[in-house]
């Protein structure tokens, strides 16, 4: 009788039934994108008159810590690229014709996207989920950076419960200030199994009256050699283009 | 009726749509690709009478009081796509408009064969421009490119005739990257006669690590055409938000030129060390600050400018003699950008300033250490207009009397850069 008393105790106090929130972390990542793959992203800042500025990226990421963006258009910033391996980031300007170290808080093009946005490795590379818990529909993920390389310190993440892709995603700095607001929307079958949100709109308090949104096309699972994401090749990445 | 209602309720969805439609087939790849941008530049020069450079620059003419500058530059860029090889183009043409008079001037600065037979390895072949070192203003181990100017160190620079073999590893550790780079550099009459006036076949390497999260390049050029020279540079970030950087490079037997008591130019071959040291930090408030301390081992001592700019300041009606000596050591590197021994760079730049969004602003200082000297350079530079850049910046120089930047031709630059990209 008293084995059976501590059976239903453990069952009832431990955490077996409660969510594995990086397990949960790991899972919305794979439903984003493949381990690596390539894709193809607009950005567009909007700015309070309706102005708009758009940019292209062409994006290429291998394994948990290796990603490049190659700028397509406009004319005014092609050919720059970004690599980025682990904590390590640099910028490739044609002019400037060489790599150089960057920071990932630093805005590549002005705008409310900033480095890390544009060279995002997956969130659960990134972050630790702290706290699961359910709010309507959906899930709700308290996720704490792994280190201080990250941009923001913490996310506070809305996972729609069926299809377990995020909705919404608010990005905190270590002193609490809401920095951003990432919404999701438009999930389109980009083919490969590969079902997710092809739109990704942004504000922040820091930039109020401003708006950037950010398309995914051409996602598609592909790998590459590790050389790929080497300074030597940053000024080649377009050739990786089909 | 349905039909119509369900239409006119789809409208603003339909309207939705278009605005944010993605055309991902217009950014494949090509065989062909092109662009580059036009620039309008146009400078206000505010001489200053009382300067040697003054004296050595504009004795014989009209003594101006300021001078205008117009320039208009056409910069085109292009490759054409073979199977895994391209044919890569760069040419640049300047019409320049000054007091001196009207200059039209065409360069190809680029024009190379380049073949990738894989991810590991890049061959080059033709006019190329490489560019070494971690330094912003100034790179000491830039052993095979052309002088950049530390006030303008983002302008495109013609290359050399070069070919050139880049082999790439990667590993799992602590050493991630390890690339061989080598580079054969002829000179003749014909060819590269710019680099040196001496004939040879220049042989350049690199070996780049990334070991242990830091950047490190071992280099070196083949005593030729130019004295031989090694180097050894690296760059790291200490924090995500702080980079330290550096170069150093021994030359040996390098040529200098110094003026003797006796007023002559003579000249000597001597071993120097060039060296830098340099931040990149970007603070809470987004302003990224680059520091660069820098010691030109190759640079005249602050006697020797001085004893320059006295020669610099003679009438040429009195002592033509030493007039004359003072424009030889002009040609020698006198008055070259950052002549002397040691600087400092100091930049201080920010994006989105004031809140509005595509508007940089930068403030730029170079002090010469040696003599306190110093110019200050404020700069907005605004890009949100599609596809342009316009820049507006003052430079002011200041300085005491045979003083680097105090004996300048002129006190004040203001200048406005317009580029339409395409």
């Amino acid at each position: 009788m008293v084995k059976y008393l501590l059976l239903l105790s453990i069952l009832l106090f431990s955490d077996v039934w409660a969510v594995d929130g990086n397990a949960l972390l790991f899972d919305i990542d794979r439903r984003l994108q493949p381990e690596s793959y390539e894709m193809y992203r607009k950005l567009i800042n909007i700015e309070p008159d309706g102005d708009r500025k758009e940019f292209v990226l062409y994006t290429v990421k291998k394994g948990k810590n290796d990603v490049v963006a190659l700028f397509l258009d406009p004319p005014s910033e092609k050919g720059r690229s970004s690599l980025r391996q682990g904590e390590n980031m640099w910028l490739y300007i044609p002019n400037v014709g060489k790599p150089i170290r960057i920071t990932s808080l630093q805005s590549v093009v002005g705008g409310v996207f900033n480095n890390s946005d544009l060279l995002r490795l997956d969130y659960s590379t990134e972050y630790d989920a702290e706290k699961v818990s359910e709010e309507n529909d959906q899930l709700v993920l308290d996720l704490k950076a792994k280190n201080r390389s990250v941009s923001y310190d913490r996310l506070k993440m809305w996972v729609n419960k069926k299809t377990q892709v995020p909705a919404k995603i608010e990005a905190y700095a270590a002193s609490g200030m809401l920095i951003k607001t990432l919404y999701y929307s438009k999930t389109k079958d980009f083919g490969n199994g590969i079902v997710r949100p092809a739109m990704l709109e942004t504000d922040s308090p820091l930039y109020k009256g401003y708006k950037s949104v950010m398309l995914f096309d051409g996602i598609k699972p592909r790998d590459f050699n590790d050389e790929v994401f080497t300074l030597n090749y940053m000024p080649r990445v377009g050739e990786l283009r089909k | 009726m349905k039909k119509w209602l369900g239409f006119l309720l789809l409208l603003p969805a339909l309207a939705y749509a278009e605005e944010f439609s993605f055309d991902v087939s217009s950014y494949e790849k090509k065989r062909y690709e092109w662009g580059g941008y036009l620039e309008g530049f146009t400078e206000y020069n505010q001489l200053a009478s009382d300067t040697a450079l003054y004296n050595l620059n504009f004795s014989g003419n009209d003594n101006p009081d300021a001078i205008k500058r117009f320039l208009a530059t056409a910069e085109l860029e292009g490759l054409y796509r073979f199977d895994s090889t391209s044919l890569n183009f760069k040419g640049h043409a300047t019409f320049s408009d000054d007091y001196f008079g009207r200059e039209y001037q065409t360069d190809i600065y680029e024009l190379y064969y380049a073949a990738n037979p894989s991810d590991q390895l890049n061959l080059e072949i033709g006019k190329r421009v490489i560019k070494w070192g971690k330094g912003y203003a100034w790179n000491p181990v830039g052993f095979i490119e052309r002088a950049k100017d530390p006030n303008d160190p983002d302008l495109s620079r013609e290359g050399f005739i070069i070919a050139d073999a880049d082999y790439i590893r990667s590993f799992a550790g602590q050493l991630k990257t390890l690339s061989i780079k080598s580079v054969i550099l002829p000179v003749s009459d014909d060819i590269n006669s710019d680099f040196s006036s001496e004939s040879d076949i220049n042989f350049a390497g690199k070996i780049y690590l990334l070991y242990r999260n830091t950047d490190i390049d071992f280099l070196f050029l083949s005593d030729g055409s130019r004295s031989g020279r090694l180097g050894l540079d690296f760059s790291r970030n200490i924090t995500p938000n702080f980079e330290l950087h550096g170069e150093i490079a021994y030359i040996n037997q390098q040529t200098l030129f110094r003026i003797s008591d006796l007023n002559q130019l003579e000249s000597s071959e001597e071993n120097i060390i060039q060296s830098l040291v340099g931040v990149r930090y970007l603070t809470e408030t987004e302003i990224t600050w680059v520091v660069e301390y820098y010691h030109n081992g190759a640079g005249q001592k602050q006697s020797q400018l001085s004893r320059f700019y006295t020669l610099a300041s003679v009438d040429p009606a009195d002592i033509p003699a030493l007039f004359e000596l003072a424009n030889k050591a002009r040609s020698a590197g006198y008055t070259a950008p950052n002549a002397g021994r040691d600087y400092l760079y100091l930049r201080a730049s920010k994006r989105d300033s004031f809140n509005i969004v595509y508007l940089a602003t930068a403030l730029t200082s170079i002090i010469n250490i040696n003599d306190q000297s110093f110019s200050l350079a404020p700069e907005l530079v605004y890009t949100g207009f599609t596809n342009t850049e316009s820049r507006l910046r003052m430079i002011w120089l200041y300085g005491d009397k045979n003083s680097e930047f105090g004996e300048k031709q002129n006190e004040l630059k203001l200048e406005f850069r317009f580029r339409l990209f395409f």
